[in-house]
């Protein structure tokens, strides 16, 4: 896989993890708050409707505090004490009975505020006014005993705030279901009670008051007596509620004693943001395709210079070095590589240039011998044809030394291959000038494989008889020694020739430096042919840098000592 | 050109349409037909004993009211006087109209016997309320009180005015209101069945206003002049109330009156003249609201009128249908209220 691949793989697993993590934490805060929102609700709606409830008992509490004190009401139910027979004194004392029931009505007018307002006692006397109910004539107690009972129990409440008893349809046989407030008719100084005032209302207007129908399918409003005993809803037991789905909160009514309990539908309260969500779900698969396609867009760009580069870089061998790269990048630091490899492209091309011509003077230096190796086959067999072994002697060697130098190698040779170079060479000299030219070669063994360039010492001892026998008569004596002083390894050329004047050594190290500062550049002047000291010191200092160095010294008691030495940092 | 004749029958059914909604008119009525053209709504018919009656007008407000709850469509009519005659061609004319039910309160039971049956036979309900047709002539009647609980609190409300010791003398409509006779009867039951309680009490034979302020002033002032003794009148009727009432008060009178009354008519004599120390009334919104509520669930077919149906009279709760004294069937609206000086203000806002 590629590494803009990799990035945008990596990039896509972040921002698909982020997003999922902001996606459910997005969700948990939705549902935290549509809790909250709806617990809060919840819990005004509670009060709303228990407020509503409180409203619908206060208007029966408040008829029946009007009719249980009205003064006629007491003095009527207080004579009926006296007339203890069962009948209804209302059905026969007609006069009576329009009486006390016009006074009903004048507290249950206009129109019926409440369904049914009733009074009557336990010997049977009753009378009311109101909506006309087929099974509800009476009151919902009917029979003497409990309403004796009710009477008594209404009696120790009579001096309470609150003197009442509250019936929901406890009457089978009702028709329409109701509600029912009970206030004793009493004689507050006499502490007696006469009668009951029965104040009903139908329950279908509680329902409608706490407006039970637009409180959705979520909510239900269970509401409860004093007694626990379910009033509303009609149809649904609070007991067949399954809890764990419901939030469920209650409250006491202030009055009346009666409970009420509203159990919200858990599922129901994140539904109002399902579709914030489902946006919110959208909005985020459209973040993280833009995310993606903008980090796969951006990655590709940035990286492009870097694939190329890379590129570039793949492509380049030593058979084929571009000369020059693109460099149109924008950003810094792939510039500033583009940079360093170009420059490195161009010290490469520059490198391989002098290669080249290495190659090129190298090769052109091969070619000349051979015509000179045939000339001297042909001058060696001449000599051997007229029996003269010098001449046959003389053109081997030349033809060795010719090989030698014009091999074309790693470049390095072993100071033994060096010195049985120089020993053709002064061999050769030695035939030339027989008698009037020795020379000593002293070499300790160890030091015969140590590895050098090629021709060290011929041109150091081409230079003892160009320049330094010329001047001097012979005898003239070379003398190689390379051995070891102090642990460092050396190499002495010594003659006895005219020696270095101090000027001349002076312009010889100038040189030297002039060239080693500046080597690329002077390199095409140093002359395959002209390979002199300077050359050699050159080559030298090209393999081993500062571990060598270079004396040009005075012989004893005439002539000059070209002496190489191992420099040790230590 | 098919365009242009379909807008031209458009334009010729809105004219007729227009034209049709101010048919009779020119009687006391009214037709209430804001419903849209082909819908099936009911229509439910009102005939009262006579357009100009105050308690008449309430129990027609009663109807309307009923009738729009229902969403039904209704028609009211009332004679200018208490005629039967008007009454019969008011039946004939709605049952050319093809009414769904009428509800009528009878000027004359036995006039109106055949016209009513004749529209039972048409396929109308007929139902009649505060004086009843003729048991074969009706489905049901509706019954504002019980006759007899009405005549006997009447004779011993007049009876306590005078502390058991007087004479008393009774107006009544006409012979022919069924209702007012009825209580007439019981007044006089009452009487009858009491001789001890009432052994000090005469009891004059009853006149005729005829429901007519004219007749019934001339019938008071005969009583006075007639009988010099005479200590109250009973009169059943909510206009000969207010002509007896004042009668009493230009004749400067000491006599006392009781009887049915509307509260709004009757608070100066309440609380100004005192000539009346209480009188008594049902609701006539209630009556007439429970007439249009009975003719709905019968035309609904929620009941069948027969003894013992329970249907539920809209506002005013569950009714059932019972016997009445004539033989036939009927609907009890409730006990009458009693009107006095502690509550006739309240009350003579309401009707």
């Amino acid at each position: 896989m590629g590494f803009t691949k990799k990035l945008v793989f990596a990039y896509s697993i972040i921002i698909l993890m982020f997003m999922a993590v902001l996606l459910g934490l997005a969700y948990r805060y939705i549902v935290d708050v549509s809790e909250r929102t709806s617990l809060a609700n919840q819990s005004q709606l509670l009060q709303k409707t228990s407020s509503q409830v409180e409203s619908y008992l206060d208007e029966l509490y408040k008829i029946g505090v009007q009719v249980s004190s009205d003064v006629r009401i007491i003095n009527m139910f207080s004579d009926l004490q006296n007339d203890t027979g069962p009948e209804n004194y209302f059905e026969y004392s007609i006069m009576d009975s329009i009486d006390i029931g016009s006074i009903l009505a004048s507290y249950n007018a206009p129109g019926y505020p409440v369904w049914r307002v009733s009074a009557y006692n336990q010997y049977g006397d009753y009378v009311s006014t109101g909506l006309d109910m087929q099974g509800l004539k009476y009151a919902t107690v009917n029979d003497a005993d409990t309403i004796a009972e009710l009477m008594q129990e209404l009696k120790g409440k009579a001096h309470a705030q609150n003197k009442i008893k509250i019936f929901a349809s406890e009457r089978q046989d009702a028709i329409l279901r109701y509600t029912a407030i009970l206030m004793p008719i009493t004689n507050y100084y006499a502490d007696e009670v006469y009668g009951i005032v029965e104040i009903q209302q139908s329950m279908d207007k509680l329902e409608k008051s706490i407006a039970l129908d637009q409180l959705g399918d979520s909510t239900t409003v269970y509401l409860f007596d004093e007694n626990m005993n379910q009033v509303l809803p009609q149809k649904q037991s609070y007991d067949d509620l399954d809890k764990s789905k419901y939030y469920i909160t209650g409250e006491a009514l202030e009055h009346y004693g009666w409970n009420m309990v509203l159990a919200l539908d858990r599922s129901s309260t994140v539904k109002p943001y399902q579709g914030i969500l489902t946006y919110l779900i959208l909005a985020c698969v459209i973040v993280v395709l833009v995310l993606l396609s903008a980090v796969y867009l951006i990655t590709k760009r940035i990286t492009a210079p870097l694939v190329r580069l890379s590129e570039s870089v793949r492509q380049t061998t030593l058979d084929n070095v571009p000369s020059y790269l693109d460099n149109y990048e924008r950003v810094d630091e792939v510039r500033e590589l583009s940079a360093a490899f170009n420059a490195m492209l161009e010290r490469l091309n520059k490198s391989l240039a002098y290669e080249k011509r290495a190659y090129l003077l190298a090769l052109q230096s091969q070619m000349d011998p051979h015509f000179l190796y045939n000339i001297l086959a042909i001058i060696s067999g001449m000599g051997a044809e007229s029996g003269n072994d010098r001449i046959v002697d003389i053109c081997g060697k030349v033809s060795a030394i010719m090989r030698y130098n014009t091999t074309f190698g790693s470049g390095y040779v072993t100071l033994e291959d060096e010195l049985n170079n120089a020993k053709d060479y002064l061999e050769l000299m030695k035939l030339r000038y027989e008698d009037y030219f020795y020379y000593k070669i002293q070499v300790i063994d160890s030091l015969k494989p140590m590895k050098l360039p090629r021709q060290v010492l011929q041109p150091i001892l081409e230079n003892c008889f160009e320049h330094g026998f010329k001047a001097v008569p012979p005898p003239w004596n070379i003398e190689i020694a390379a051995g070891v002083e102090g642990g460092r390894w050396y190499i002495r050329v010594s003659d006895n020739g005219a020696g270095f004047q101090e000027t001349e050594v002076e312009e010889l190290k100038r040189k030297v430096d002039e060239y080693s500062k500046n080597l690329p550049d002077n390199y095409a002047d140093l002359k395959i042919g002209g390979l002199g000291l300077i050359n050699t010191i050159l080559r030298l200092k090209l393999m081993w840098g500062d571990g060598i160095e270079y004396h040009v010294l005075r012989n004893r008691p005439k002539g000059t000592v070209i002496e190489l030495r191992e420099v040790k940092n230590d | 050109m098919f365009k242009r004749f379909t807008y031209l029958l458009l334009l010729l059914g809105a004219l007729l349409v227009s034209c049709a909604k101010p048919v009779d008119q020119a009687e006391y009525n009214n037709i209430n037909d804001g419903s849209e053209p082909g819908d099936e709504k009911p229509l439910y018919a009102l005939i009262t004993k006579e357009e100009s009656n105050a308690y008449m007008q309430k129990m027609e407000e009663g109807f309307r009211q009923a009738c729009e709850e229902i969403g039904a469509d209704y028609i009211c009519y009332g004679p200018s006087g208490y005629s039967a005659e008007a009454q019969v061609e008011f039946i004939e004319s709605l049952i050319d109209q093809g009414v769904d039910a009428i509800a009528i309160a009878v000027n004359d039971a036995d006039v109106l016997d055949a016209p009513l049956k004749d529209a039972m036979d048409k396929g109308i309900l007929v139902i009649s309320l505060d004086s009843a047709a003729n048991a074969g002539s009706r489905a049901l009647h509706i019954q504002q009180a019980d006759p007899e609980r009405v005549g006997r609190v009447l004779m011993q409300a007049a009876a306590s005015m005078i502390e058991y010791d007087g004479t008393v003398g009774v107006i009544t409509t006409t012979g022919y209101a069924t209702n007012q006779n009825l209580w007439v009867e019981w007044i006089k039951q009452e009487a009858a069945d009491y001789p001890e309680k009432y052994k000090n009490i005469i009891l004059l034979p009853e006149v005729y206003g005829n429901d007519d302020e004219t007749e019934t002033i001339r019938q008071t002032l005969y009583l006075l002049e007639e009988y010099p003794e005479l200590d109250i009148i009973i009169t059943p009727s909510v206009v000969s109330m207010v002509a007896v009432g004042n009668t009493l008060r230009e004749q400067g009178s000491e006599v006392l009156f009781t009887g049915l009354g509307l509260p709004s008519e009757m608070a100066d004599f309440i609380k100004i003249d005192k000539s009346c120390p209480w009188f008594y009334l049902w609701n006539p919104i209630e009556l007439g609201y429970i007439a249009a509520q009975t003719a709905n669930a019968l035309f609904m077919g929620d009941i069948n009128g027969d003894i013992g149906d329970v249907f539920t009279a809209g506002s005013l709760g569950q009714r059932m249908v019972t016997h009445s004294v004539d033989g036939g069937k009927e609907v009890l609206l409730g006990e009458p209220l009693k009107f006095d000086e502690e509550n006739i203000t309240l009350w003579k806002t309401v009707y």
